[in-house]
């Protein structure tokens, strides 16, 4: 048996314990026969000297008060590769089945991160949405601004980056290069979500306002109509009703309309790109 | 040796071993190996033990040759644990000396 067999085996039986525990034990393990190689040893004299490998994860475990007997199950059942006797093939199906695992987490660490992220940015968004109504309240009590989410983010993304195998690393960056790439979109969407937001609400005052006018000419002409005598009161309250109604909605929708802040703090806080920048002022 | 008595006092040597002076796992199993002759293997699960149960601390240090090495150190919790096996130790030692000591009188 060599080294890497030995520790690929030793892994296999120490699976229900967390992966850094399982690395740190390994390690040590990897460093003891270093040691020996060092010393002229050969790799097989060195890894016999542990005795039998599943006596030894037996007491391994027992360090960690885990019961020997479940694990064993446990080991054959999840991988059959690991058991007494490796062949080669079986293991490098366990190895396989290793590098898809991680490669899998990768993924689903990235998918995560991104959801996160997207949900904060949703948070955000919910807050700007609500903002006309919750003038003087303090309005960044409830709701993280575009900018302290991205901030989180990185300090994030600096502790992920803790693998030290090649592997891990590769995955780690392609998992942010999704993850700028979503943030690149997110930022591309909400910009083209504003532009059509305040199209929507522009026309909608222009609407309005074209309304209103139609009204007051009622207004005029019912007025008329009333000095004339006739009995049209009811039709006269409802026109000046209609009036204040639209010029109220008219004026009112420019309220929902987000316009860029006028201050120094657009180049202090963008750090992102510029489209990042224009949606991040909004929210504070 | 009989390998049920190794495993008693085994604790007790790798405690001692690195109270002196704070130790690496292979120099720690070069030591206890001077001492009794043990299965290396067993020796790591017990650290892990000692570790998991606070009677060790551990860290890492650069070493000239390869990677960095971990480093075993033994907590106040682990002092004390060492003094009562030492203790126990020698009592024990004592109780069997003299029972062997006696019948070996009486005959």
């Amino acid at each position: 048996m060599n080294k890497e067999t030995f520790l690929e085996e030793l892994r296999g039986y120490l699976q229900i314990l967390e992966d850094q525990e399982q690395d740190d034990i390994l390690e040590e393990y990897a460093q003891h026969i270093d040691m020996k190689l060092q010393k002229g040893l050969g790799e097989e004299e060195a890894i016999s000297d542990f005795g039998p490998v599943k006596k030894l994860a037996a007491e391994i475990l027992e360090a960690y008060h885990v019961k020997p007997e479940f694990q064993k199950k446990k080991a054959v059942m999840k991988l059959p590769g690991l058991g007494g006797n490796t062949g080669g093939g079986k293991n490098l199906f366990a190895r396989m089945g290793r590098f898809l695992k991680e490669k899998f987490a990768a993924i689903i660490h990235s998918a995560v991160l991104a959801w996160k992220w997207t949900a904060g940015k949703g948070r955000a968004f919910a807050g700007w949405l609500t903002k006309p109504f919750r003038k003087g309240k303090g309005e960044n009590a409830h709701f993280p601004s575009f900018s302290e989410k991205t901030k989180e983010e990185k300090g994030r993304k600096q502790n992920s980056v803790r693998g030290t195998g090649k592997m891990r690393n590769f995955f780690e960056m392609t998992g942010r290069g999704i993850m700028s790439l979503w943030r690149m979109c997110v930022a591309f969407c909400i910009f083209w979500l504003r532009l059509f937001w305040n199209m929507a609400w522009l026309m909608f005052s222009a609407f309005c306002a074209f309304m209103a006018m139609i009204v007051l000419m009622g207004v005029g002409t019912m007025f008329v109509f009333l000095l004339k005598g006739y009995p049209i009161f009811g039709i006269f309250t409802v026109c000046i009703g209609g009036l204040l109604c639209f010029g109220t909605l008219s004026v009112g929708a420019f309220g929902f309309i987000i316009r860029k802040k006028k201050d120094g703090r657009d180049t202090d806080e963008g750090q992102g790109t510029g489209r990042q920048t224009e949606g991040e002022v909004q929210y504070e | 040796m009989n390998p049920q008595f190794k495993k008693g006092v085994l604790e007790l040597i790798v405690l001692e071993s690195v109270r002196k002076k704070d130790m690496y796992g292979y120099e720690l199993v070069e030591e206890v190996s001077e001492v009794i002759d043990v299965n290396e293997g067993t020796i790591y699960p017990l650290l892990k033990r000692l570790t998991n149960e606070h009677y060790f601390e551990t860290y890492l240090r650069e070493s000239s040759e390869g990677p960095p090495r971990k480093y075993y150190h033994l907590t106040a919790a682990g002092i004390l644990y060492r003094d009562k096996l030492e203790t126990e130790w020698a009592e024990f030692q004592e109780r069997v000396s003299r029972f062997l000591k006696e019948r070996s009188e009486h005959e």
